[in-house]
């Protein structure tokens, strides 16, 4: 079976971003990167008495 | 001048990913219907030449969708990371549209774009196109979803403070989904979708045109993306008019930075057409003016004033003394699970956000003198040269293509494409939608400052306690990401432009097909 070029050259494209936006979740946004944000810390936060 | 701290950089980064995105989005949107279009008068017809030119321009939105899809999920990477007390403030209001539409992109979108292209030969003509017309539907619903979690950071509506979760919690559904912003936002966004598909048909058909190739598709397109464009150019005027009132209720202090407009104007508002907004003396100067266009734009009405920026500014001052009492209680008793706003304070908590402002000046913010609330007040005022001239360049593009299109159809109504200058102005305005979208989402957005969600929360309280210098790393990750991936993408679309349409009237070029073979020729 022939391969179409531009089916060919989509799925290179996208392997490419699908590579790069996991590289980019695990490296930066990943679940250790979270920040989980309590009721007290939101009261903190606003309540504070030096500027975030 | 900018602070590179986590608030800019955080802001630049989100800036950055939606503005990408949106490149992507409007082709997306317009496109799909253009081949729906295409594709109906196919099937009426039975003429191959429009299955040719639905295949070709299928190919370029094909590469688009491929493209862009999922360039946006980094926005939503951002939310638990770079943003974390908006997310948790947010969460359970921002939360739910921007699921469905998660749920619609993936299942809805992208199965129907899958079988729109390896349906051709395995689909009956008509089961084809209902597939066409779903893609066209399912990237609008995406789209709507998007829009009304948008708008409601522009009018949040729908929704309470709970002072014991310390966040907004959603108490009306269709409240969010019927947001007057939301609904204003959705068919003007779609409308410069159509546009910029439109505008993308246009110019690559004038290009062809232009050098005598795939002239029987060409030509056709172009009348489709003339007619279609010059609908969906007059419909966004319309409903530009339609969001620009929703803001005038809503937002005042984006009407009035847009307008440059620093003395409250009298009734019947007159509308600046051209100035040079002066932020020293807060003058604009030079002025141009249109009388009682801005008063029917903000009120629908001759006899209503519309407030300036320093009108604006001295009522924020008030908001901002009001909500004080609001903020020591809530800074006392939030986040306590019996925590109940006293039926006393209920007034003074709606103006919490503006008094919020002042913790930008000093942290201890009940005791900011006169002076520091005045500054607070002032921060409410956004960047008025950048909104007034984004508006006023987005607007003269709108009417641009009102022209070009209304040039272009009335030329295809006469069986004519035009000399070869217009062909050439047509073929060289293909990047104007995308600059107009571009500035309306400044407009927008930019116009919003400094709240992340407008009179309740200001931008600042949004971001989350992390070093600046993991936003610049991730931001400077993204840029070479996105960099890479516009490069590939210009890169394809150029190189199958350039291959053209599988055209049974033309020899194919080498590279082409792109596409399954079509079924036997029929009458053309």
């Amino acid at each position: 079976m022939r391969t179409r070029p531009l089916g060919r050259e989509i799925a290179i494209a996208l392997g490419f971003k699908l590579l790069a936006l996991v590289a980019l979740y695990v490296v930066f946004f990943g679940p250790a990167h979270r920040i989980r944000v309590t009721p007290a810390q939101m009261v903190e936060a606003l309540s504070a008495t030096a500027p975030r | 001048m900018f602070e590179f701290d986590v608030v800019t950089l955080s802001r630049l980064q989100f800036a950055l990913t939606a503005m990408y995105h949106f490149l992507f989005v409007p082709l997306t949107l317009g496109l799909a219907l253009l081949l729906a279009i295409m594709e109906s008068v196919y099937v009426m017809t039975g003429r191959t030449v429009w299955r040719e030119a639905t295949q070709f321009w299928g190919t370029l939105f094909g590469i688009n969708f491929a493209m862009g899809v999922a360039t946006g999920v980094t926005m939503e990477f951002q939310f638990g990371t770079n943003w974390a007390y908006y997310s948790h403030y947010v969460g359970d209001i921002f939360g739910a549209p921007l699921a469905i539409e998660g749920l619609m992109a993936f299942f809805l979108e992208a199965t129907f774009v899958g079988l729109f292209f390896f349906g051709w030969k395995r689909l009956s003509k008509v089961q084809h196109l209902v597939v066409t017309w779903l893609v066209a539907l399912g990237a609008n619903f995406s789209a709507l979803w998007i829009l009304v979690a948008n708008a409601w950071m522009q009018n949040p509506v729908g929704a309470a403070f709970n002072p014991q979760t310390m966040r907004m919690e959603l108490t009306s559904f269709a409240e969010v989904l019927f947001n007057p912003v939301a609904q204003s936002k959705f068919v003007h966004t779609v409308s410069a979708g159509y546009v910029t598909g439109a505008m993308f048909v246009m110019s690559i058909a004038a290009y062809f045109i232009l050098n005598r190739r795939h002239v029987a598709i060409a030509r056709r397109s172009l009348t489709v993306a003339a007619s279609f464009g010059l609908a969906s150019a007059l419909s966004v005027v319309v409903l530009g008019d339609e969001s620009g009132y929703t803001a005038g209720e809503n937002q005042k202090m984006k009407i009035a930075a847009i307008e440059a407009m620093w003395e409250t104007e009298p009734p019947p508002a007159s509308f600046t057409l051209f100035g040079i907004p002066d932020l020293k003396s807060e003058t604009t100067k030079y002025e141009i003016k249109i009388p009682w266009v801005l008063g029917l734009i903000a009120t629908r009405s001759l006899d209503k004033p519309v407030e300036g920026v320093k009108a604006l500014v001295e009522r924020s001052e008030e908001r901002i003394r009001n909500g004080m009492a609001g903020y020591q209680w809530l800074a006392k008793e939030g986040g306590r699970p019996n925590a109940a706003v006293p039926p006393e304070l209920e007034a003074s908590m709606r103006d919490v956000g503006h008094s919020l402002l002042v913790k930008r000046i000093r942290p201890d913010i009940e005791n900011a003198t006169d002076a520091q609330i005045h500054e607070a007040a002032l921060s409410t005022i956004p960047d008025v040269p950048v909104l007034f001239w984004s508006f006023r360049i987005m607007v003269a593009l709108g009417f641009y293509f009102i022209a070009l299109f209304a040039a272009a159809f009335y030329l295809s109504s006469r069986r004519r494409c035009g000399k070869p200058w217009f062909l050439r102005m047509t073929m060289y305005s293909l990047p104007l939608p995308w600059v107009a979208a571009e500035l309306g989402w400044i407009v927008a957005e930019y116009g919003r400052q400094p709240w992340i969600i407008d009179a309740t929360m200001p931008t600042f309280l949004g971001v989350s306690n992390i070093p600046a210098s993991n936003v610049a790393a991730s931001l400077a990750a993204f840029v070479l990401f996105y960099s890479a991936l516009a490069i590939i993408d210009v890169a394809l679309i150029v190189k199958y432009v350039r291959i053209g349409p599988r055209d049974e009237a033309e020899p194919q070029r080498s590279g082409a097909p792109v596409l399954p073979a079509p079924a036997p020729a029929q009458t053309r």
